[in-house]
């Protein structure tokens, strides 16, 4: 359904060399943040979907296009994916991190971050269309 | 100047430092005008700085600038504060105080054909206090049983094992393993809450003697290696 509600978007198709960069920075900034005492949910549930957004972003700028939702969403559970295998290699077999999270937390985090980034892609979405729209002809 | 701070400002005046240099770059392609070459250089500058602060953020869970090798559970006699060369995190206190420390102590299993091993180690490098001016005798003593009773968890652990090797039953380490890390995370939090933290004398010495005796209890069980041949 969103697939087809963002048709009218040209095919971007993915960048993966940058879906690897925002993986790592992803990595970077959940770790600097995890310094900072927050709330224990919006750290958990908020930020990742927020930095998701932010690679949206990014994405705009470097190439002046938006993200049709299918590439956005696959970028997002890629990153998402790899960012979650990361944090419980390190978890499992280096030994690190080892207050950090279960598979649980792991899992729901997942899907909030998913609902979050698909939230702020919409929002997005409609003011690229407004602006479109207000575009002289 | 204490270590955490030498540490602290090193780590953002590079990182600082890394911003600035990015930034002039930065600024000089973008007034050249071409993009591609733009965005390559931020996508190098994520790469840069998102592996530097991985890198910094990994000291606070493993101080690997002061790196000291795991002590095993005999030599608990020989562990002092000095030892202690973790990091704790910048600002971070328990409950608003900062006279207390945490050890850092894990059941590690190693196995082959002959025999299965199961060890009680300190780890120097995740162990800290949390203010270095605060290095009292209790405090060692209230850690040091948190190192007691994971080694008692361990000595019921190569109890386990034992017994199902005398009646040659199959040996699921994954699942002992995984029983008895419960079980030992119970018992370092009930510890904690119980003497908080050793301030509540008497819970701490009722503590103490209730570890001692379990540990001499088991201490058929002191040895770390299980010989697997009948």
């Amino acid at each position: 359904m969103f697939v087809a509600i963002t048709k009218h978007i040209k095919n971007t198709s993915i960048d993966w060399g940058n879906v690897g960069i925002w993986t790592l920075f992803s990595i970077a900034v959940m770790r600097a943040l995890s310094f900072i005492n927050f709330n224990f949910y919006l750290y958990h549930f908020g930020f990742p979907g927020f930095i998701f957004f932010l690679y949206l972003g990014y994405f705009f700028f470097k190439t002046k296009m938006l993200l049709t939702y299918a590439d956005y969403i696959k970028s997002v559970v890629l990153i998402s994916i790899i960012y979650h295998a990361v944090v419980l290699f390190i978890k499992t077999y280096i030994s690190l991190s080892y207050s950090e999270g279960n598979a649980f937390r792991s899992v729901v985090m997942f899907f909030a971050s998913l609902l979050l980034a698909s939230v702020l892609y919409f929002l997005i979405y409609s003011l690229h269309r407004i602006y479109k729209a207000c575009l002289p002809r | 100047m204490s270590a955490p701070l030498i540490f602290a400002v090193l780590f953002l005046s590079f990182c600082a430092i890394t911003i600035l240099i990015d930034a002039i770059a930065l600024f000089r392609q973008y007034n050249t005008g071409n993009r591609h070459n733009f965005f390559r250089f931020i996508d190098r500058c994520i790469i840069i700085l998102s592996i530097i602060v991985i890198l910094g953020s990994l000291l606070w869970d493993f101080n690997y600038l002061n790196y000291t090798s795991a002590v095993e559970h005999k030599d608990w006699k020989t562990i002092t504060l000095n030892d202690f060369k973790g990091l704790k995190k910048p600002f971070m206190t328990l409950d608003g105080q900062s006279d207390f420390a945490f050890i850092s102590s894990t059941i590690e299993v190693h196995s082959n054909a002959e025999e299965i091993k199961i060890e009680t180690l300190f780890h120097p490098c995740r162990s800290y206090v949390f203010n270095r001016n605060v290095f009292s005798k209790e405090l060692l003593t209230h850690e040091l049983y948190h190192f007691h009773i994971t080694e008692y968890c361990a000595r019921l652990m190569r109890q386990e094992v034992s017994e199902n090797v005398q009646e040659n039953k199959e040996i699921n380490m994954n699942s002992i393993k995984n029983n008895f890390a419960i079980q030992e995370r119970e018992l370092q939090y009930r510890y904690d809450d119980e003497t908080y933290h050793s301030y509540v004398v008497g819970k701490q010495i009722e503590w103490q003697n209730k570890i001692d005796s379990s540990l001499a209890s088991l201490k058929n069980y002191a040895p770390t290696s299980i010989s697997l041949k009948k």
